[in-house]
């Protein structure tokens, strides 16, 4: 065996310069991809990461039904019991609970919708990190009355610290609600429906609000290791505590999110596609043209006595190592380049940073580096130049000898 | 008088030749028309924003955009719209009345943005009153009063139907809070998740009649017979009102408006990417090429032939291989465009995604000269570049040592 | 009227590490209308001989006088260009553009040299005829005998009007019946256009038809004689 190897690494060096570019096409496709995925990859991880952790959480509870209803009478009484089991469910790193719903606000002359959500403000601040945002005044304190406003509505209301804000709804049961809450900070969200129309106050004095008794609209759920999520909402879903309620996945809850991602992913490997067969023809373009070129010599050599079999796995082995080199070349090259830039994500600039942050996004071009798509490309490259070879293999299998050795070349 | 020469070498090794051709066809194409379908779907976005939402061009009082205040509306509107109606390349005028409020049915509530309007006029802007189906009852009728046409997406909300009773309520400038009750005449459904969650309309009468005066028009809004009359209408109404904020679709939606740019700018790079993996198997045939006729050129080089024309000729053989894969390639992604633009490619699969940004679930794809122009060049400048090595190995040969006869 | 002169030519290769002296100071001088052959065994140097005299190659040392012009004098593209001009040249095989017709393959030098479209036409047509290959014009090499090939190649020597031709063993791939009207052709040229024809050869049967045999051997010249009253003119 090591003969044939020795004899086809020698054959492969004969032409020089046509090993080296086709070894070069392979490893630039490969590292193409390599560093599109990773791209791809980190940039989904990133944007889910971003809603996810610093909004809906991994996984919330609600009352079953309130996702596609989400009205004040769909609430659910998070009682001790459900807190402490959903609590020490292992994997569980935070829970906040909100009571979330519609208001009118008011100050003066300008009244518009807003989006009021009372909050654990300790809690909810360790799971979204709420505080980044306050631009003035001071984060609510436990027991506060009073309320923060997002920053854009503070300015359409005319509302700064210190003033007060008058809120009107409907309530549990259509009870009647409204209330004057004094502001004491002020919000600034990078995303511009949040800056138009959050308003957060204390949880309890949410519930008096909208006579809620003890309820909240969600439980919001963050993980210590995401990738154990499914086990995690098994655990949720299968205790008597949790019969009546939703356990939601987060992609339930971002489903624009998630089909955006899909969407995206497939023209990313539609367009790995069309890369990779053109890559494809050009090895494939290689390979016939060297099964032309020596033809007379595989007939003589045949002629004196080698097997076809024995050639033909010689020209297989000729063809993988190219292969090989080409995807192990890549491979090893894009190594540095998507480790450093998975620790060093690009910052994103001016207009198209200014557009991802409206949704919520940091303005990054994160990296993954990960083994997962390294090992699909790299088998794919390798599927492509096995495939490559049935042409020679077959055109020995079936060479005329004598015709062969006659041929021009 | 080599490009002929090139032309025929081209062709001597046939099974060679057409092994790269076809390979750049089939990147070629395939690039191409994914372009075809991305710039269709980019069209129809703009198309469907600027039908449905924000027509071309849009002029409010100069701060009412701010805060969407009741009392920051355009003096004298009926005045400014007819002096617009007469300008050339304007297809139609309307005047609308914009407030934000809310809106309640029995069982739940929704802020949103209220949009009085004159339905006949309206009808001539936006194609919003084609967006109803059969099913989802009907479209304004001047005449009738306090009809409200709802999106799918706040009937849903709210939970309510056609012929449904909601309240709407507003501030007025005053600071009074005004109800009205309103009949949900039809219920309409665009391609925009975004738009059909805030907007609704009303008759301007019903809302002079709750206010007790005639209703302040906010926003004008005009449509062009053609797109390519944008800047020219933007400056002559601009000048002709210039306490107005006047504003085309461009500035109103700017991410619409970079679309297509960015689109262009990401495609040629892909195209890129892909001749440049073309580029490889480019080199590879004409260094065979160069190296095969090695005697040949011997002797060219030895009758006289000097080296720029050498050069020349390799490059144009260069040239001409690429370009054949390319123009086949073009005409393969025109002939599947053809095909299924007629059609249209369905992607409901994906559609809820795509809904949410804006775009509809069905694409058409669409040619584009210019990236057509630039894809070809693009190809020719391939060939060239992919034409140095080779060309710089046939420069190398010593004619001496290529005709000594063996 | 002399047209060549070689001084002390010397060309020494190296050939894997060991040197060969291929022309081994050589002194020559030919003039116009001869009909020159130039014998010697494999290896003898007589095809770097004719690769210098014709330009292909640099001498070592020693001078080369191509009608007073000093080759060495000559930069690249200078030296291409006066081969163009100057000196017509017929290989042993490989002479003619495969993708090419016989005449295009004659017309290609002309428009090398930047002849008009009238004037190019008429001489490939009149030269196609004097190499007896009037009917071939539209022929491609692949289709032409290595006999009718080599005419071609003659003709297209003449269509750039040199002062001389240099023919590297033209008749080595041919048969008896071609060599010997190939040569026919040559002699006639010769004759009646005076044109110049030096050429390397081991075939007796060419040899007999020179007017003049240099000998070389290793490099040297051995013999230098003037046959001319022996061979039946025609």
């Amino acid at each position: 065996m090591s003969s044939y190897f020795k004899l086809a690494w020698r054959n492969i060096w004969r032409n020089k310069r046509r090993t080296i570019i086709t070894t070069a096409s392979v490893l630039f496709a490969l590292l193409f991809a390599l560093i599109m995925r990773s791209m791809q990859l980190g940039t989904y991880r990133k944007m889910t990461d971003n809603l996810v952790q610093v909004y809906t959480g991994y996984i919330q509870i609600h009352k079953t039904g309130y996702w596609d209803d989400r009205d004040i009478n769909n609430s659910f009484d998070a009682s001790e019991s459900l807190m402490r089991f959903v609590e020490t469910t292992p994997n569980i790193s935070d829970v906040v609970p909100r009571l979330e719903y519609f208001a009118l606000a008011s100050s003066g002359r300008q009244t518009k919708g807003v989006a009021l959500i009372g909050i654990d403000p300790v809690r909810e601040d360790h799971f979204t990190h709420l505080t980044k945002w306050l631009s003035e005044g001071s984060f609510l304190k436990e027991d506060d009355i009073g309320v923060m406003v997002a920053a854009k509505l503070s300015r359409y209301l005319q509302l700064q610290v210190g003033d007060t804000l008058v809120l009107l709804g409907q309530g549990y049961h259509g009870i009647s609600a409204a209330g004057k809450f004094p502001v004491r900070g002020i919000l600034n969200f990078p995303a511009p429906d949040m800056n138009n129309q959050m308003v957060y106050m204390n949880l309890s004095a949410c519930r008096d609000f909208f006579s809620a008794g003890e309820n909240v609209t969600s439980l919001a759920i963050n993980l210590v290791d995401p990738d154990k999520i499914d086990e995690t909402i098994a655990a949720l879903s299968s205790n008597s505590l949790t019969r009546n309620l939703e356990v939601m996945k987060w992609d339930k809850m971002l489903v624009e999110v998630v089909q955006y991602i899909k969407a995206d992913n497939a023209s990313g490997i539609i367009f790995l596609a069309i890369l990779y067969l053109v890559i494809a023809f050009g090895v494939f373009g290689t390979v016939v043209m060297m099964t032309a070129e020596r033809r007379r010599e595989f007939g003589i050599m045949v002629a004196v006595g080698m097997q076809k079999h024995r050639l033909a796995l010689v020209t297989i082995i000729e063809i993988m190592i190219v292969g090989l080199l080409g995807i192990i070349s890549g491979i090893l090259v894009s190594l540095p380049i998507l480790s450093w830039y998975f620790h060093h994500p690009i910052a994103l600039t001016g207009e198209y940073a200014a557009t991802v942050e409206n949704y919520g996004i940091e303005p990054l071009m994160c990296f993954a580096f990960q083994p997962d798509f390294y090992i699909t490309q790299a088998a794919v490259v390798t599927m492509i130049v096995l495939a490559a070879t049935l042409y020679p293999v077959i055109s020995i299998l079936r060479m005329n000898v004598i015709k062969s050795i006659r041929s021009k070349i | 008088m080599f490009w002929s020469i090139a032309w025929k070498n081209v062709w001597r090794n046939k099974l060679r030749s057409l092994l790269v051709i076809m390979a750049i066809a089939l990147g070629v194409a395939a690039a191409s028309y994914s372009a075809a379908l991305m710039f269709g779907m980019a069209t129809q976005k703009i198309k469907a924003a600027v039908s449905n939402e924000v027509s071309h061009i849009q002029l409010h009082q100069a701060d009412f955009l701010e805060n969407f205040e009741i009392r920051d509306s355009i003096p004298q509107p009926d005045q400014v719209g007819a002096g617009i109606a007469g300008i050339p390349g304007v297809k139609a005028v309307t005047e609308r009345s914009v407030i934000t409020g809310m809106t309640m049915s029995a069982t739940s509530s929704a802020g949103i943005q209220i949009n009085a309007i004159n339905p006949d006029l309206e009808k001539k802007v936006t194609t919003i009153y084609t967006k109803i189906s059969d099913s989802s009852g009907s479209y304004l009728a001047v005449g009738k009063r306090n009809q409200v046409l709802v999106s799918s997406k706040i009937a849903e909300k709210l939970k309510v139907r056609v012929k449904s009773k909601i309240i709407l309520r507003f501030q007025s400038a005053d600071g009074t809070i005004i109800d009205g009750a309103y009949k949900i005449c039809g219920i309409y459904k665009t391609s925009n998740g975004i738009f059909d969650e805030m907007n609704i309309f009303i008759n301007r009468d019903d809302l002079s009649r709750q206010l007790g005066k005639e209703a302040p028009v906010h926003e004008i809004a005009v449509l062009l017979s053609n797109n390519d009359y944008l800047e020219k209408v933007t400056g002559t109404i601009k000048k002709e009102n210039p306490a107005l904020s006047v504003l085309t679709w461009k500035q109103l939606q700017p991410e619409l408006g970079m679309l297509t740019g960015l689109l262009t700018i990401s495609l040629y790079f892909l195209l890129g990417i892909i001749l440049a993996a073309l580029a490889f198997g480019i080199v590879n045939t004409m260094l065979m090429v160069v190296l095969e006729r090695v005697r040949e050129l011997g002797m060219l080089m030895a009758v006289g032939m000097n080296k720029r024309n050498l050069f020349k000729m390799i490059m144009l053989e260069t040239i001409f291989l690429s370009l054949t894969g390319g123009i086949v390639g073009m005409v393969i992604s025109i002939a599947v465009t053809g095909i299924t633009a007629h059609s249209g490619i369905d992607l409901s699969s994906f559609a809820r995604g795509f809904e949410s940004m804006g775009y509809d679930a069905f694409i058409y794809p669409e040619l584009r000269p210019d990236f057509f122009i630039g894809t070809v060049v693009l190809v020719i400048f391939t060939g060239i570049l992919s034409s140095v090595y080779p060309a710089r190995m046939a420069l190398k040969i010593n004619p001496a040592d290529a005709v000594r006869g063996e | 009227m002399e047209i060549i002169r070689l001084i002390q030519l010397h060309k020494i290769y190296d050939e894997s590490g060991i040197p060969v002296h291929a022309v081994n100071g050589i002194n020559l001088t030919v003039s116009e209308g001869e009909f020159t052959a130039i014998v010697g065994p494999s290896g003898s140097g007589k095809t770097t001989l004719l690769n210098l005299i014709g330009g292909l190659d640099k001498p070592t040392s020693g001078e080369i006088f191509i009608e007073g012009t000093n080759l060495s004098d000559l930069k690249p593209n200078q030296l291409i260009d006066f081969r163009l001009r100057n000196i017509g040249f017929v290989f042993q095989s490989f002479n003619l553009i495969p993708v090419l017709t016989a005449h295009e393959n004659v017309e290609f030098i002309m428009q090398l040299q930047g002849r008009g479209r009238e004037e190019r036409h008429v001489r490939t047509n009149e030269l196609l005829k004097s190499v007896g290959l009037e009917d071939k014009i539209d022929v491609r090499p692949r289709n032409l005998s290595g006999g009718q090939q080599q005419r071609v190649a003659v003709a297209r020597a003449l269509a750039s009007k040199p002062r001389f031709i240099l023919a590297d063993e033209p008749t080595a791939n041919l048969d008896s019946k071609s060599t010997s009207n190939l040569l026919d052709i040559m002699e006639k040229l010769n004759h009646v256009e005076h044109m110049t024809f030096i050429f390397s050869t081991h075939d007796q049967r060419v040899v007999s038809k020179a007017h003049r045999v240099i000998t070389i051997e290793d490099g040297q010249v051995v013999s230098d004689v003037n046959q001319e009253h022996f061979v039946h003119k025609v």
